[in-house]
């Protein structure tokens, strides 16, 4: 892995910092919301506590303990209603929400009386629903009371709110709008049809026709004139006149309401009003979690952050905080507190929890007591304050928009400096590693001069250190070179003492062994002063540059006469020369050329076979380059030899032509092409018969260089 | 009458072989093992040759300082100076400090022997007025076979021994070339290529002196030398 990468990754680990911060925003906010949970909590228990007891405060009429009970099957509870029905008996602008529907089971199979109840304001409705009954109309409006002329007819029997009993009676004369009548008694027991005004609705046919489909019954009561008793019976029958089949919530025969009507005191919503406060709801409930009445000011429309801040804020809260998403709604049923609060409130606990407001991104934080009763101490109804968490939210969202805002801006930088730094170092590395590749050129040339040294980090030490390797190489490989000249040189004097001794030796009268012995001696020492002089043929050629002059002088007619010689001085070889027809006068150190052209042509009969060709070839093209080649016939070279041939004291000869080498004859045509600017290579000739080509481009105009 | 041959080499082993040698042939030798011995000892008497080795001792340029002081005294004194390398030869060449000749070790007792009684020849026919007998006269160049001396019209060239055996040897053939190994022969010694060539060169620009438009010795690539007349 690059190491610009590996510190990308290191960078990227500061991203902890946020999240370190959104925990701690987190955990801030979350003791907030406990501390206002637990002032709500005690708002809730201080309203609860005020209403210990008051039963008549909280509940429509008063029945004494029965009140507070659980709701029974023929119990009532309406729902508080946000909008007033139209009285048209449909029930689309009723909540779909059934739980407050009454069913009461036909003597006949299959058929059902359904009655929902629910409140707006002052007034108490009602739906009756005969979803399968056939609706039989009265004959006529002054035959009411007249039991062969009645149709279906609604019965509903009440308390009043000081305890006296009523009953009154909507009867089916026609479709559309109805009214309630009662039936008084007048004199001599004479009973009269009296119109109860209060009373008003619409009864309306489902089906196509009278035969089948059913109906549906929309009433409006004021509440003003409802006890704690209430219940509904409906008549039914199959024809006019026909005796009627009764069932509800009131006994059939004395028309007594066998359930109550579980709603609030006309004084609650007062009373609860004067603890509202803006952004609060506060909701009084029974003690199984239907709502009697409630303030509601939680406020519709979110008056958060705005704009690019609050989209940002959006981001965050969607990327960190998913619970404030996933909350559930604070009413899951319409008239009911949550079930959950409920619970706990009806075993006499209170309790906080935080609840989402549907479809908006706001938080309601809600707390529910007990109310008590004074003498039992039971669980007679509940209370639920509850309040926007926007204020927290808010400053949470600012706070976590901030400190996101701050540490990213830090994560940036961080990551930018150690990309940064990671890019300078790999651009330093790179350097060093560039550097030490070129270390070494491909003619053995040592660099010492190296990049980072003055660094003074470790990078720096690295490069230092192979600063010093190299120069110590350098050192050692110009010791090398320089070697064999200076052994040249140490051998001299002893063999001229060798030498001068054998030659005073020889003027000494000696026996013929001796002779031999001396001779031999003689030879030996020959040999090796061949071996000296050779060895010191680098030194000598790097002296003869050193002091070479520089003359105009025709290459071609050079490459002629040495080719003569080289004909005569190597029988055994053919010698020809391509291209010196035309002069070629160049600028250079025609001595130099000459030996440089030795050794190619002593290395090109070293390695051809006796009676092969050797090839040289002048090419002029007119650039200022001129290219001299040399070919042989002999073995190709090992693949490997090609940058290290024109090395100092590099060989790969085979066999043993009684001469000594050194491998300094290509070293020393590398010298010499140097000297001119040029350039030495060796390969492989293609073909059949195969064999090597030594290249050498030499600068036309050595001055021009 | 014998002559004094003063050999001044700091390496016992050579010095004492070169002594025997020369002693073989009959001359009186005297060795010095320094520069200062050999100075003190020339004070009262100086020898008729002088064989120096350039390093002596701790003085690797001491034979180069007892030549000159040696030269100051005496400008006849034949001095021959020995080098165990080959740059020095270039060096000292160079140097122009006036000694007749300049030979590597590696140079033969014999041929070291040729010379020495080719210098003492020149100092016997330099107090001799000239008789021409060994004088080759090719146009304006004039061999000198007896003083060791060439003249390029007229004037002295300054040769070493080694360049006027070189000289000679091109020079007596006109038109004939001169490969390498034939001029070691004619000068008596063992070279190099490169050191052939050199002394070639140095050859022409001490006839370029007396006369700057001296061309002619050729070269020969591959082959050697050899002497072209000059036209007119």
């Amino acid at each position: 892995m690059l190491i610009r990468t590996k510190l990308l990754l290191l960078g990227l680990a500061t991203l902890a910092l946020p999240w370190a911060g959104c925990q701690y925003v987190r955990e801030i906010e979350g003791s907030l919301r406990l501390a206002e949970s637990q002032s709500l909590l005690a708002v809730a228990r201080t309203i609860a506590t005020s209403l210990r007891g008051r039963r008549d405060l909280l509940f429509r009429g008063v029945d004494g303990p029965r009140s507070s009970e659980p709701a029974g099957p023929y119990d009532f509870q309406p729902l508080p209603l946000a909008a007033a029905p139209q009285l048209e008996a449909r029930d689309d602008d009723w909540p779909s929400a059934k739980q407050s529907a009454r069913r009461f089971a036909s003597p006949r199979p299959g058929e059902q009386l359904e009655v929902r109840t629910a409140t707006f304001e002052r007034y108490l409705y009602l739906l009756v629903v005969a979803p399968v009954d056939r609706l039989v109309l009265d004959a006529g409006d002054g035959a009411a009371l007249d039991p062969a002329a009645s149709g279906d007819r609604v019965w509903i029997a009440y308390t009043t709110p000081d305890g006296q009993r009523a009953q009154l009676f909507v009867s089916a004369w026609s479709t559309g709008t109805v009214r309630g009548r009662r039936i008084a008694t007048r004199e001599l027991g004479r009973p009269e049809l009296v119109e109860e005004p209060r009373v008003q609705g619409a009864w309306r046919r489902l089906g196509s026709s009278d035969a089948s489909g059913g109906w549906m019954l929309e009433l409006r009561l004021p509440l003003s004139m409802l006890g704690h008793e209430f219940g509904v019976l409906l008549d039914d029958r199959d024809a006019r006149g026909a005796a009627p089949s009764s069932y509800g919530s009131l006994s059939p025969r004395e028309l007594l309401p066998r359930g109550r009507l579980i709603a609030a005191a006309p004084e609650l919503a007062t009373y609860l009003a004067q603890f509202g406060q803006p952004g609060v709801r506060i909701a009084a409930a029974t003690s199984d979690g239907s709502v009697l009445a409630e303030t509601n000011a939680l406020p519709q429309v979110a008056d958060g952050l705005s704009g690019a801040q609050a989209l940002l804020s959006q981001l965050y809260r969607r990327l960190l905080d998913r619970s404030s998403l996933a909350q559930r709604p604070l009413q899951t049923e319409r008239g009911r507190l949550d079930a959950q609060q409920a619970r706990a409130a009806a075993a006499g606990q209170g309790s906080t929890a935080l609840f989402g407001a549907p479809g908006r991104q706001r938080l309601v934080v809600a707390a529910a007591a007990p109310v008590l009763d004074a003498d039992s101490g039971r669980v007679i109804a509940m209370l639920q304050v509850a309040q926007t968490a926007d204020r927290w939210l808010l400053l949470r969202d600012r706070a976590l928009t901030r400190l996101l805002n701050l540490t990213l801006l830090a994560v940036a930088i961080v990551i930018g400096a150690t990309l940064l730094f990671g890019a300078r170092l790999a651009l330093r590395l790179e350097r060093v590693r560039r550097a030490s590749d070129a270390a070494m050129s491909r003619d053995g040339q040592l660099r010492t001069d190296f990049p980072e040294t003055s660094a003074s980090d470790e990078l720096g030490d690295v490069a230092r250190g192979f600063s010093a390797l190299l120069e110590r190489l350098a050192e050692y490989t110009g010791y090398l070179r320089t070697l064999a000249g200076k052994l040249s040189h140490e051998i001299r004097t002893p063999l001229t003492i060798v030498r001068s001794s054998l030659e005073n030796l020889e003027t000494e009268p000696l026996g013929e062994n001796a002779r031999t012995y001396l001779a031999r001696a003689r030879e030996g020492s020959e040999r090796l002063g061949a071996i000296v002089q050779a060895m010191g043929a680098a030194t000598r050629v790097e002296e003869a540059i050193r002091s070479a002059e520089r003359s105009r002088f025709d290459l071609a007619e050079l490459l002629a006469s040495a080719t003569r010689a080289y004909g005569d001085a190597f029988p055994a070889r053919r010698f020809q020369l391509e291209g010196a027809d035309i002069p070629c006068p160049i600028f250079g150190a025609p001595e130099l050329v000459l030996q440089m052209l030795d050794k190619l042509v002593d290395n090109a009969v070293d390695f051809s076979p006796p009676g092969s060709v050797v090839q040289l070839r002048l090419r002029n093209l007119g650039g200022p380059a001129i290219t001299l080649e040399v070919e042989n016939g002999g073995p190709s070279l090992p693949p490997d030899a090609g940058g290290r041939l024109f090395e100092s004291l590099w060989q790969h000869r085979r066999g043993d032509d009684g001469r000594p080498h050194f491998g300094l004859g290509l070293y020393i045509v590398k010298l010499i092409t140097d000297f001119h600017a040029g350039k030495a290579r060796a390969e492989n000739l293609a073909g059949a018969p195969g064999g090597v080509r030594f290249t050498i481009e030499l600068a036309r105009n050595l001055t021009e260089v | 009458m014998k002559k004094t041959i003063a050999i001044v080499e700091d390496e016992p082993a050579i010095r004492d072989n070169y002594a025997a040698a020369f002693t073989r042939e009959g001359h009186a030798v005297r060795t010095y093992a320094s520069r200062p011995l050999a100075l003190q000892a020339f004070a009262t008497r100086l020898p008729d040759l002088v064989v120096i080795d350039i390093s002596l001792g701790d003085e690797p340029e001491g034979g180069y300082d007892l030549c000159r002081e040696l030269r100051a005294r005496s400008a006849e004194l034949p001095i021959i100076f020995l080098t165990a390398r080959d740059s020095e030869l270039d060096a000292v060449s160079g140097l122009r400090l006036g000694a007749d000749d300049f030979l590597t070790k590696d140079l033969s007792l014999a041929h070291l022997l040729a010379r020495v009684n080719a210098l003492f020849r020149r100092v016997e026919a330099l107090t001799r007025p000239a008789d021409g007998a060994q004088t080759v006269q090719r146009g304006v160049l004039t061999l000198d076979g007896e003083r060791l001396q060439v003249l390029w019209q007229g004037e002295v060239v300054l040769l070493s021994l080694t360049e006027f055996w070189i000289v000679h040897a091109i020079a007596r053939h006109p038109g004939h070339v001169k490969n390498r190994q034939q001029l070691m022969d004619a000068a008596s010694v063992v070279l190099d290529d490169n050191t052939i060539t050199s002394h070639v060169k140095r050859i022409r620009r001490k006839f370029q002196v007396v006369d700057p438009a001296f061309d002619a010795i050729q070269t020969v690539y591959g082959m050697g030398y050899r002497w072209v007349d000059p036209v007119g």
